[in-house]
């Protein structure tokens, strides 16, 4: 009995950590029309209510009111807001990109896309059974890829058991500790510090979080936040950074 | 890439879980089969510098790690310059534009945020499309200027809107050459190749190739001075070239002419010329035998500050060592730099006439390039509008220049803010920066004029900052092409240019925005059937190869070496080489290279002559945002001579102000016994401030300020066929900041 309901926790605990990383994957994906509209709409708000509900008793998900409040205002301004916000932080900004989406950028020290690191996460999707898809045109080693990889391994391990499910939490964690941890907490303190969107500064709180809450979750310790077998040049970490917020 | 609502609604909640697979994924999808990471060497072509070396591209785990040249490949021989191979990091530069993007601050200017926001590439060519459909039907297609090199595809566009004006940077680079070489030997425009490894005796009016690692150029250099060939280098600096010259003439700047000129006296009055090659060759000899006379090496000694032994010297070593060459590019002293550079540049010709170097081994080739059709010659377009005739340039009034289809971007700034002979509103811009031209703050002011502008390019440059619709580029390791060897070709070649990288972003090939911008201004007539790879595999069936064909060729490579025939006849409509030049005349202009002064002089507000140059490291204001190109080169220096620094109270590494009669700029003073007194000299390619070039940013001046912009009256009134912009022809002032 207390095995079964157990199961049952876990696999909810799954489908909650499978809906957070596909919204927060969507959230770091252009606002476009349709993704706007999705924001716009809110359901996704309750959504990670109810998920953080079930993976932690502290106060994340009542932290969400910003959101709200921001999805409140007219709604023209929101999308161009959303629009130029994200284009500012993300692909063109002024004095420079704010908080560029890029893990090899921070994971090596020449500071520029698709090196090493970026070839090891196209790897590691492949090892995994995906790739991504043809016609994407961005870097394999964007934030909202390695959001939504983590949503498709959570979904994946949603509907396995025992030793699969096992090896699937494995997978995550060695993804998570190799690809994410090391650089996407960086990112969302660029974010946080300096994004003049609501929306954006709450998304990268709530990351940052979510993310802390993963780690403890999969049990990775302090130590493996950098697993340096993996990754040589993590020992470097933001040097590329260094250069960009030294204009 | 989106989601589609309903795909989304079914990601959330527990019973959506199994939704997530198979067409509910994003980014992703399940990987059909193994797939490994692409390990292998794939031909291409860099397109760093116009030189075109082919390359090979070697990419590990789906990563391009690595550039080697070609070796089969006249140009680049199995070697590449540090620009070619910095092109990895340009690819990978976290700094390039990546999507399309449109402005939502209308205000324009320097350290103004254009709040740009990404849009998709139908909103960009929908915009465009209903912008430029607008002024030209309010204000005449004449309203939307191109300004970019000349290219098929974007010409038919032009062409097709029914404006005329095409405009490009050429009269700030090489016009001077190309227009005295064609109208004197070619028919067309310059030669490019020449072999230098050859040559016993290489002769440089300030050109320095070797110190701008032009790979092509330097390599033969080299081998030639490893042969023994003697190099004298004419240069009020002590560049590269002159470090390893034989003989370093510090000239004083835009005195060239002269030397040139009493070298001519010398061969021809010393009876030193190659009489074989001039009487079955040339035409015109007897008309510069006389017109030569009054040019003695005395003359030109009180000229140019060199002794008259000196300049005797010179010219009977240069017509007794054969093949002797004088080496020539683009901005060397017969560049566009100076109200007489287009004479000298004839002055060459003569020379080299003299002593039957033209189109000989160890001389200038003319051009055995493969001659690919216009792209109207393989898919012929319905009939264009008229155009009117009148530019915003105001080329017309240059034929011979026109002829050349290379333009005048240096008279748009004036006559953008005049108005005259009609106002711009809009103007698409590629690879074309404010900073290659005179003057760029008034140019910026001209820019701000314009109501609607479309900026193409690779990184976020100056000209990205003033557009209202950016179009990204691909780089040019994503992008296709045939490149034919121009810059060293002894025989017809081409080379394949094919990506190395999927496209890193949203980015697209140009030639393919061409059509597509067309097609959305309801100008789809104009091309139909047109497509890159179309007219790349009928330039190649021309060849009696195709395009399939080259991309199999085992080493990116069409054409088998082919023995070495000099020609016996020349373009010209005597079929010989003008030294005399008829066709100057009937346009007229000078048939013979008189002695004229260059523009400006030495007065006690301007007390300095001032020359530039180019770092080896960057090619003109590109390359700057690349760490290790600018770590080498992080700011521009003002060369001050050792005695001057002195009496001017600068120490090396102190910051001077340069100052000309329109702007004045800060530099770092760089103190050296290798340059004349009376001179300065500034480095080219800084004062980025775009900020979008993250690393290029805020570093060094733009010496370019310092430039005069021209109006097309200062330029008919030069009288020079070329329409050169004089971008030397300057004093300054020199002062510590």
């Amino acid at each position: 009995m207390s095995i079964k309901h157990k199961e049952g926790e876990r696999m909810n605990r799954s489908v909650a950590r499978c809906t957070v990383y596909n919204i927060l994957s969507l959230c770091y994906t252009y606002p476009d029309e349709k993704v706007c509209s999705w924001i716009m709409e809110g359901k996704w708000i309750g959504e990670v209510e109810e998920s953080l509900g079930l993976l932690t008793e502290g106060n994340l998900q009542k932290d969400l009111d910003p959101f709200k409040e921001f999805l409140s205002g007219k709604s023209e301004e929101i999308s161009l807001d959303l629009a130029r916000e994200y284009t500012r932080l993300f692909i063109s900004g002024f004095p420079h990109v704010v908080a560029p989406p890029y893990g090899s950028i921070y994971l090596e020290k020449e500071g520029l896309v698709f090196g090493k690191t970026t070839s090891e996460v196209l790897r590691f999707y492949h090892e995994a059974g995906f790739t991504l898809k043809e016609d994407l045109k961005d870097l394999p080693d964007h934030i909202a890829h390695e959001l939504e990889f983590m949503g498709i391994l959570t979904g994946q391990e949603a509907q396995t058991s025992g030793t699969e499910k096992v090896k699937l939490e494995e997978v995550q964690m060695n993804f998570l500790s190799c690809f994410i941890l090391p650089w996407v907490p960086l990112l969302c303190d660029k974010i946080v510090e300096h994004s003049r969107s609501p929306f954006y500064r709450k998304l990268g709180n709530l990351t940052r979080e979510f993310i802390s809450l993963e780690k403890n979750y999969l049990g990775i310790p302090e130590e493996t936040n950098s697993s340096k077998k993996l990754n040589p040049m993590q020992e470097e970490v933001g040097h590329g950074e260094a250069i960009r917020n030294g204009n | 890439m989106g989601v589609t609502r309903r795909g989304f609604i079914k990601l959330s909640g527990a019973g959506a879980i199994a939704l997530l697979f198979g067409e509910q994924f994003r980014a992703f999808e399940v990987l059909g089969q193994e797939k490994g990471l692409d390990t292998k060497i794939i031909h291409t072509v860099c397109q760093v510098c116009s030189g075109g070396c082919a390359v090979k591209a070697h990419i590990r785990d789906g990563r391009l790690v690595e550039l080697r040249g070609n070796p089969d490949d006249q140009i680049s021989r199995g070697v590449l310059c540090v620009k070619g191979i910095s092109g990895i990091q340009w690819l990978y530069d976290p700094d390039r534009l990546k999507f399309p993007m449109k402005r939502t601050n209308p205000e324009k200017g320097i350290g103004v945020d254009p709040q740009f926001v990404r849009i998709s590439w139908d909103e960009a060519y929908g915009t465009i499309a209903r912008k430029f459909n607008e002024y030209k039907e309010k204000f005449g297609p004449e309203s939307i200027a191109f300004i970019m090199r000349p290219q098929d595809f974007a010409k038919r566009l032009a062409k097709a809107i029914g404006t005329p004006n095409y405009i490009s940077h050429h009269n700030t680079c090489y016009t001077t050459h190309e227009v005295v070489w064609g109208n004197t030997v070619t028919g067309k425009g310059r030669p490019w190749t020449t072999d230098y490894a050859n040559s016993k005796y290489i002769l440089s009016f300030g050109w320095d190739m070797p110190g701008k690692a032009k790979n092509m150029q330097t390599q033969h250099f080299i081998a030639a001075l490893d042969k023994g060939a003697k190099i004298v280098v004419l240069d009020p600096r002590f560049t590269v070239t002159a470090s390893k010259a034989h003989l370093w003439i510090p000239i004083k700047p835009g005195t060239d002419l002269a030397f040139a000129l009493a070298m001519i006296n010398v061969i021809i009055m010393q009876n030193l010329y190659d009489k074989q090659f001039v009487n079955d060759y040339t035409a015109g000899f007897e008309q510069v035998k006389e017109f030569i006379k009054p040019y003695t090496p005395k003359w030109a000694s009180e000229i140019t500050e060199v002794p008259a032994a000196t300049i005797e010297k010179v010219a009977k070593e240069f017509a007794t060592n054969k093949p002797a060459v004088i080496a020539t590019h683009k901005r060397d002293a017969a560049g566009p730099n100076y109200a007489n550079s287009w004479r000298l540049s004839h002055a060459q010709v003569i020379l080299m006439a003299l002593v039957g170097s033209i189109d000989r081994l160890g001389g200038p080739i003319m051009e055995r390039k493969p001659s690919f059709p216009p792209l109207d010659t393989v898919v012929p377009p319905p009939p264009y509008p008229k155009a009117r005739p009148d530019r915003i340039d105001g080329m017309e009034k240059f034929p011979l220049l026109l002829k050349t289809g290379k333009g005048s971007f240096s008279t748009f700034t004036n006559a953008v803010l005049e108005g005259k002979p009609y106002p711009i509103k809009a103007a698409i811009v590629r690879k074309h920066n404010v900073f290659a031209f005179p003057d760029a703050p008034r140019m910026v002011e001209a820019l701000k004029k314009l109501e609607f502008m479309v900026a193409l390019d690779i990184h976020p440059s100056e000209m990205i900052q003033m557009a209202d619709i950016v179009l990204p580029d691909h780089h040019y390791f994503e992008g296709s092409a045939i490149v034919y060897r121009e810059y060293f070709g002894l025989y017809p070649q081409v080379a394949i240019q094919q990506p190395v990288v999927k496209p890193l972003y949203d980015t697209r090939g140009f030639r393919n925005i061409m059509v597509e911008l067309g097609n959305a201004m309801g100008l789809g007539d104009y091309f139909k059937g047109v497509s890159p790879g179309g007219y790349d595999d009928a330039a190649m069936k021309t060849l009696g190869s195709s395009l399939d064909e080259l991309k199999k060729s085992p080493n990116g490579l069409w054409g088998e070496p082919k023995p070495f025939v000099p020609k016996t006849e020349f373009g010209t409509p005597s079929k010989k080489i003008e030294l005399y030049a008829s066709e100057l005349r009937k346009h007229g202009y000078d048939p013979l290279p008189e002695w004229k002064e260059k523009g400006t002089k030495l007065s006690i507000e301007y007390p300095f002559y001032f020359v530039t140059t180019r770092p080896s490291v960057f090619i003109h204001s590109t390359l700057q945002n690349l760490e290790y190109n600018i770590q080498v080169y992080p700011e521009n220096n003002c060369y001050i001579n050792t005695e001057t620094a002195k009496k001017l109270g600068v120490k090396n590494g102190d910051y001077v102000y340069v100052e000309s009669p329109v702007n004045k700029i800060k530099v770092k003073a760089k103190v050296t016994e290798g340059i004349r007194p009376d001179t300065v000299c500034v480095d080219h390619g800084f004062g980025h401030w775009s900020k979008g070039m993250t690393k290029a940013y805020g570093k060094g001046s733009n010496e370019g300020d310092l430039i005069p912009a021209r109006t097309v009256q200062d330029m008919l009134d030069l009288k020079d066929p070329s329409m050169s912009d004089n971008m030397n022809d300057l004093c300054v002032n020199v002062h510590k900041a």
